[in-house]
């Protein structure tokens, strides 16, 4: 395993440079941060005398060179408007992110997968056609909409739930619903699709037909099997929770990383877009990393050493 | 000159001496008389020079005599409005106050935040500053029309056109108790001018509007003298801005300015308490603010005892935390969002100008025309402008997508000073027919074409009037391309003077009055147009405004402004449109009578929470 995973962990990096320097070059062509930093009325002597405080002025690989050695040694700069660490402004909201994002996690886990569950093996019955019904409005609703629309149900009309902010975990609930609905409605039909897929192979008939029980059946033979599918794509959608909260975090207050990096793209500030940047890009290489380890628990055919 | 012929005088004398060294004996009494004459010729010289320089003097005292008689003129017409303005609101007052209850605090959403809480930063200006500037008090306080008055920290003084004296009053302190000296108000205008010798590198946003002052230097522990490096009518106004930041020198010097951006101490009627950034920001009532509650003047010791500001950065978030009972104000809310609330007799709604006159600036000063090189540019001939002016249904713009309480904009602001009062039975109506005949008479009959840029969702609705904008354009013959354009890229092809087309521009008219007419209609201005060629009316207005800059008379002022308004408005130098409102909405406890005629945001000092 481990003669697989180092390689692993080298090209992960790999992929995390390439990117990080994609984005140190896609940030400085998407526009000056300086007129946005600066003063409406500052005179064109302080405009230059921020850029040249700030390295802008210096030619565009000295930049560069000075952003990969500040990445060796985690350190980003100074956030452009903020004037704090780059690295505190990304780190100190970090958290708020990672507990959303595992919080519509578990949702898409406890509410996808076993309705997904239930409306394959009650293939084209009532529960089934609400199951459906459920995951196509989940999927084609927007998230800012359901946002609104929780908060106008639960907040302001029933008063059960605070409407925005960032307090305990009552405020938690809707946002997280939220962030996971798209995903849940996503689990749920791939969940569906598997298990279809794999209740109609012979290896599923042959384990019914030597007697064993349904939950048998359906939990150690076509659950484990139909997971394998979906797997990845929970990976994938874990990532991706992480850096498409902005639209959650902005209507429910959040105060995430997410609205930060986006605050940040629209003022240009580069440091800071380069740690949220970052940090996204080594939370997708983790969980990737993390998949491939799950394959080796979930199916024994896959070696990670390359055996199958 | 005269002192220039005495020099000469005393130089001659000065070369007859030495011409007189290789003479002989036998041409003594010669060059005695010589000498003599000599004599007297250096007294004559010396004579002159002393009646030159007492007549100086005396051109110089008469100078002092006449600007401070100007000056008490100045501070009696304010101080008589101002005592007026403040009858009528103690009665206002007395009738209300029984029913306020003091004890209690409120809490209100914000659409945006600043990046740090220090208000001398460029960083906390701007839309997000109405969650931090009541942290801050300036050194003088204003009048309801958003002029200086002394008092509050310190007393004024002008000293000719030279130097502005400034007086500490007694007994004032910041936020942590440490008393207000002269020494902070000269480290206050040193940090926010980039002499500060601690970080002459500081970002300051007042820069533009301290660029008068000079060498300040302590004259004792109480009184500062700022010399005006040019001389500004605005010297005052611009040390009582609202949200001017008076600065404490001893905790910056300790906490650094990273610190103070993340705890400011101030001189502001509430302290500040704690803050998360993107979250919230606690203050309570400075129970020790200087101006009391019954002073003339603003801002004063508030109502409230407490604050929290939060962020709801999403429109409808906000309207429903306020539904919800979580907020008790809701800023920058859309009218069509805000009156349905108030008409549900549940809520508040507050409606106040928000000191920005929208106009569309014309790109006048440039020779040829981008869209026909080499051919002259339309935008130069008056009759285009008109049309452009008469094509445009504002009123039916502020009815039916704004508010209906804008007010049409013949300048900045109509309550501008110097503000020509016979100016509105000049308007420029909705008339579509005459612009279609002023185009074809100007050569124009198949049409102008033109881009019409525009900042995208900085201010309410703008995308909506502004498409209705270009339509009506286009009804009387303009081919329009509407580009809404982001802010960064749009202020940086302004500041190089890169946009050749119209442009909306919404200047605040909060900056003084000098100040904010010098960033709107001076051709030199940093947001104009790039300047190739004047029409002489366009000249003219920058003569005015030039000397309105250093005309310290104030009725020669208000005429000078008032010639310059006049001109610009009847030449259509801009398409004028409204005034913006602001509208937020509150809880039915919370009561405001705005203090100013064009309040900046909700003034919280003045936000009276009712017992209920």
């Amino acid at each position: 395993m481990a003669s697989h995973l180092i390689p692993r962990v080298l090209q992960s990096i790999a992929v995390v440079f390439v990117v990080v320097s994609l984005v140190f070059v896609g940030s400085r062509l998407i526009g000056d941060p300086i007129e946005a930093y600066s003063a409406r009325n500052a005179t064109q002597e302080a405009i230059d005398a921020a850029r040249d405080r700030l390295g802008l002025l210096d030619p565009m690989i000295v930049q560069y060179g000075n952003f990969l050695w500040g990445v060796l040694r985690l350190d980003f700069g100074d956030s452009i408007f903020s004037e704090q660490p780059a690295w505190d402004e990304v780190s100190s909201r970090l958290w708020a992110t990672v507990q959303l994002s595992l919080a519509a996690f578990v949702l898409i886990l406890a509410v996808g997968v076993p309705i997904g569950v239930l409306a394959a093996l009650r293939r084209g019955s009532v529960p089934d056609l609400i199951a459906r019904l459920i995951a196509l409005v989940g999927q084609a609703m927007p998230n800012f909409w359901l946002g609104l629309l929780l908060i106008f149900i639960f907040a302001v009309q029933l008063g059960w739930l605070p409407t925005s902010g960032r307090g305990g975990f009552e405020n938690l609930i809707m946002p997280a619903i939220t962030l996971a609905g798209f995903g849940a409605a996503a689990a749920m039909r791939l969940t569906r699709s598997g298990m279809l897929e794999v209740l109609s192979n012979d290896y599923i008939r042959t384990a019914r037909a030597k007697g064993l029980a349904d939950r048998t059946v359906i939990l150690r033979h076509a659950m484990r099997n139909a997971l394998l599918g979906l797997i990845t794509v929970l990976g994938i959608m874990l990532a991706q929770l992480l850096a498409g909260s902005i639209i959650v975090e902005v209507v429910f207050a959040w105060p995430g990383v997410g609205r930060l990096i986006f605050r940040s793209i629209t003022l240009r500030d580069f440091p800071v877009i380069q740690v949220g940047v970052l940090v996204i890009a080594v939370w997708f290489v983790a969980i990737n990393i993390l998949v491939d380890i799950s394959y080796n628990f979930l199916d024994p055919r896959i070696r990670v050493g390359g055996e199958t | 000159m005269l002192r220039a012929s005495a020099r000469a005088g005393v130089g001659a004398a000065g070369l007859a001496l030495v011409g007189c060294g290789g003479d002989d004996d036998d041409d003594q009494p010669q060059a005695v008389a010589q000498a003599d004459q000599q004599q007297d010729q250096q007294q004559q010289a010396m004579q002159q020079q002393q009646a030159m320089q007492q007549q100086e003097q005396q051109q110089a005292m008469q100078q002092q005599d006449e600007q401070a008689e100007q000056q008490a003129m100045q501070q009696e017409q304010q101080e008589q409005s101002a005592a007026e303005a403040q009858a009528q609101q103690q009665e206002q007052q007395a009738v209300a106050d029984d029913n306020i209850d003091y004890s209690a605090t409120a809490i209100g959403a914000y659409g945006a935040f600043p990046q740090i809480l220090d208000q001398g930063s460029a960083l906390a200006r701007g839309g997000q500053s109405a969650s931090n500037n009541y942290h801050y008090a300036a050194v003088f306080p204003l009048d309801p029309f958003g002029s200086a008055v002394p008092g509050g920290l310190a007393e004024w003084e002008f000293v000719g056109a030279e130097s502005l004296i400034v007086t500490m009053n007694e007994g004032r302190t910041f936020h942590d108790g440490s008393p207000v000296t002269a020494e902070d108000v000269k480290f206050t205008i040193d940090r926010l001018t980039g002499k500060a010798e601690y970080n002459p590198e500081y970002n300051s946003a007042w820069t533009g509007e301290l660029s008068w002052t000079g060498d300040n230097e302590l004259v004792d522990e109480n009184t500062l003298r700022i010399e005006q490096a040019a001389p500004s009518v605005d010297a005052a106004n611009s040390l009582a801005l609202g949200g001017f930041p008076m600065f404490p020198k001893a905790y910056i010097e300790e906490v650094g300015d990273d610190g103070y951006g993340q705890f400011p101490v101030a001189t502001g009627s509430f302290k500040f308490v704690e803050w998360s950034a993107d979250e919230y920001i606690k203050s309570v009532r400075n129970d020790d603010y200087y101006n009391g509650r019954d002073y003339g003047y603003a801002p004063r010791l508030p109502y409230l005892a407490g604050y929290e500001a939060r962020l709801i950065p999403e429109i409808g978030a906000r309207v429903s935390a306020l539904e919800a009972g979580e907020v008790d104000l809701a800023n920058s809310i859309p009218p069509d969002l805000a009156v349905p609330l108030g008409e549900s007799g549940d809520y508040n709604v507050f409606y106040h100008p928000a000191q920005r006159g929208l106009h569309i600036k014309l790109p006048m000063t440039i020779e040829e025309d981008p869209y026909n090189p080499g051919q002259p540019n339309p935008w130069r001939d008056r009759r285009v402008r008109i049309a452009a002016n008469l094509a445009v249904d504002v009123d039916a713009i502020t009815e039916n997508i704004m508010t209906g309480r804008e007010n049409y904009t013949y300048t900045l602001s109509s309550g501008q000073f110097g503000f020509p009062e016979d100016l509105p039975e000049q308007r420029w109506g909705y008339d579509p027919d005459e612009a279609r005949r002023l185009l074809a008479e100007a050569g124009y009959a198949d049409g102008v074409e033109t881009d019409l840029i525009y900042l995208a969702g900085l201010y309410t609705n703008d995308q909506l009037f502004m498409e209705a904008i270009a339509e009506m354009l286009r009804e009387v013959g303009f081919i329009v391309n509407l580009i809404p354009e982001d802010i960064s890229k749009f202020l940086g092809e302004a500041r190089n003077k890169e946009l050749t087309a119209p442009y909306l521009f919404p200047q605040s008219a909060g900056f003084t009055s000098i100040g904010s007419m010098a960033i709107s209609v001076d051709s030199a201005a940093t947001y104009e147009h790039r300047v190739e060629v004047l029409s002489d009316e366009r000249a003219e207005v920058d003569r005015l405004l030039a000397a309105a800059k250093t005309e310290f008379d104030t009725d020669k002022r208000q005429q000078l402004l008032s010639d310059l308004v006049r001109i610009h408005y009847l030449e259509a130098s801009w398409i004028f449109l409204f005034e913006l409102v602001q509208t937020h909405v509150a809880a039915s406890r919370l009561h405001w009578d705005p203090y100013f005629l064009q309040p900046p945001s909700v003034e919280l000092w003045n936000l009276k929470s009712m017992k209920t």
